[in-house]
């Protein structure tokens, strides 16, 4: 049962950003294009060659109880900030959060049919991501473990990425002002290069994230739902949605109801992408930042191509 | 050809049989606390669970009663040693196999998966476990309880 049938009820952002870019005319378009061109070559280099090497992370939200531990191991592992409430302060739930700059990953809450729902929300590592596609000077690439891996050296601040992402992902760092950096879920990409899983994987008691190859988790994915066909809907949320990614979802409840977005194509985002980068300026008119973006990236992206034959060699953060 | 193996696998299975019926008795409780550092070890009373779950199978691995056949590599090729073992001894602690964490083997949970596993078939939406997390420390990880010095510390 795949959700994405109410499309008519609500317009996507994306959607309707797209609609304006059509209609912003031929300069935001020419913007677009020239932003997107050749980008693709480079970010997916590593990640194309070796696809059956890609990790991934199955979340089976009937499992999860939300304990949190997941949230406290990537703090930890991350050397992130102490967090406003501790980690076993079940008021958190109140209300529903986002991953931000103090948390790469959040469990929420949800009440759907009398069921009490806990899902953790982080980047889920897209297959063909769109923060990449939008990223004008490819901070962003994928590695061949399936990380979408953010380059905060390359970073100049321009939060498309932000903007991109269907699931809301990229927070930004405004503390740091001088210097500006997304903050995002990095799949443990240190860990992943050692051969251990993520932090949050291995915290998990319950066995509500399964780390493995993605291929060996789809497997997994379809036999719980073939063995209990009652439990849960018969759709692998991330198998497919824009072009499938790392980290999927099964659930005994509508995708949609656990705050995942019911509505994304199959297809990669990427031409949407062009249609909505076009858009931006139309929308925030900031077209002057649009110019010096084009300026900036076809001047330093090859040179800084050339340069960082691979940066994902580097550190995992 | 196909008559043999079926007569081996009886063999088997008898031999195996005989040897749930030597094998030493179960132990009544259990200090689980193989995550000690973040919670409270759980005094697991073997006992009661046993007459509860009436079935050693609810919770362990067995040979399957209803004639459907496994290869017996998917269970117990996990190495020589184990394999040895596992033919020798009808019931192994859980951590013998369900130890450290494969990457390559996803269906095999590590330890405190594979326990929190067979908790939450009856435990899960009990007390608070499943709806609000204060659950845990009130049913099994019980903090600062007084620990029976009696229990067999043999982790089942
Ligand atoms: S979830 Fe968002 S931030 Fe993460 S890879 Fe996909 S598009 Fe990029
Ligand atoms: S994969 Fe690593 S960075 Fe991402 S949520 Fe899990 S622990 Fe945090
Ligand atoms: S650690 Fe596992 S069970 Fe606990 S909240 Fe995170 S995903 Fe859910």
């Amino acid at each position: 049962m795949k959700n994405k049938k109410n499309i008519d009820k609500k317009i996507s952002r994306r959607k309707f950003l797209k609609s304006m870019g059509v209609a912003g005319g031929t300069l935001a378009l020419s913007g677009g294009t020239l932003l997107t061109s050749n980008k693709k070559t480079y970010a997916y280099e590593n990640f194309a060659k070796n696809r059956s090497e890609v990790y991934g992370v199955l979340v089976d939200v009937t499992r999860c109880v939300g304990c949190r531990q997941c949230e406290k191991a990537c703090n930890e592992w991350n050397k992130l900030p102490k967090p406003d409430k501790s980690f076993d302060d079940p008021s958190v739930f109140d209300k529903n959060r986002r991953p931000n700059e103090k948390a790469y990953t959040v469990v929420n809450k949800y009440d759907v049919n009398g069921q009490t729902i806990y899902r953790k929300i982080q980047c889920m590592h897209c297959n063909e991501p769109a923060c990449a596609s939008s990223c004008p000077i490819h901070a962003y690439s994928k590695t061949k473990e399936g990380v979408t891996y953010y380059n905060e050296d390359r970073c100049f601040g321009c939060r498309y990425c932000m903007t991109a992402c269907p699931y809301y992902i990229p927070a930004y760092d405004y503390w740091s002002a001088l210097e500006p950096k997304i903050i995002k879920c990095t799949f443990c990409y240190d860990r992943l290069k050692e051969g251990k899983r993520t932090a949050c994987s291995e915290a998990c008691p319950t066995g509500a994230l399964t780390f493995g190859k993605r291929i060996d988790l789809i497997k997994i994915a379809r036999e719980r739902i073939n063995k209990e066909p009652g439990k849960y809907i018969d759709h692998i949320y991330g198998e497919n949605e824009v072009g499938g990614s790392s980290w999927m979802y099964i659930s005994s409840v509508p995708f949609e109801k656990i705050g995942l977005p019911g509505d994304l194509p199959d297809n990669p985002l990427i031409e949407e992408t062009m249609g909505f980068l076009s858009a931006v300026p139309i929308v925030l008119t900031v077209w002057p930042a649009l110019f010096t973006a084009i300026y900036y990236s076809n001047i330093h992206r090859d040179k800084l191509d050339k340069n960082n034959e691979d940066d994902t060699t580097k550190g995992g953060k | 050809m196909k008559n043999l193996i079926k007569l081996f696998i009886v063999v088997f299975f008898i031999l195996i049989n005989i040897n749930i019926a030597e094998s030493k008795t179960a132990p009544d409780k259990i200090i689980l606390n193989s995550v000690e550092k973040d919670f409270p070890a759980v005094s697991f009373n073997h006992k009661n669970h046993e007459a509860m779950a009436g079935d050693c199978a609810v919770c362990h691995h067995m040979h399957p009663t209803n004639n459907e056949l496994t290869k017996c590599h998917s269970c117990h090729n996990l190495s020589n040693t184990v394999f040895k073992e596992s033919i020798v001894n009808t019931f192994l602690p859980c951590k013998s196999c369900h130890s450290t964490y494969n990457i390559g083997s996803p269906l095999i949970p590590d330890l405190k998966v594979a326990y929190h596993q067979k908790c939450f078939t009856c435990h899960k939406n009990m007390g608070n476990i499943g709806k609000d997390p204060k659950g845990c420390l009130e049913i099994c990880h019980i903090p600062n309880k007084e620990k029976d010095e009696e229990v067999s510390k043999n982790e089942e």
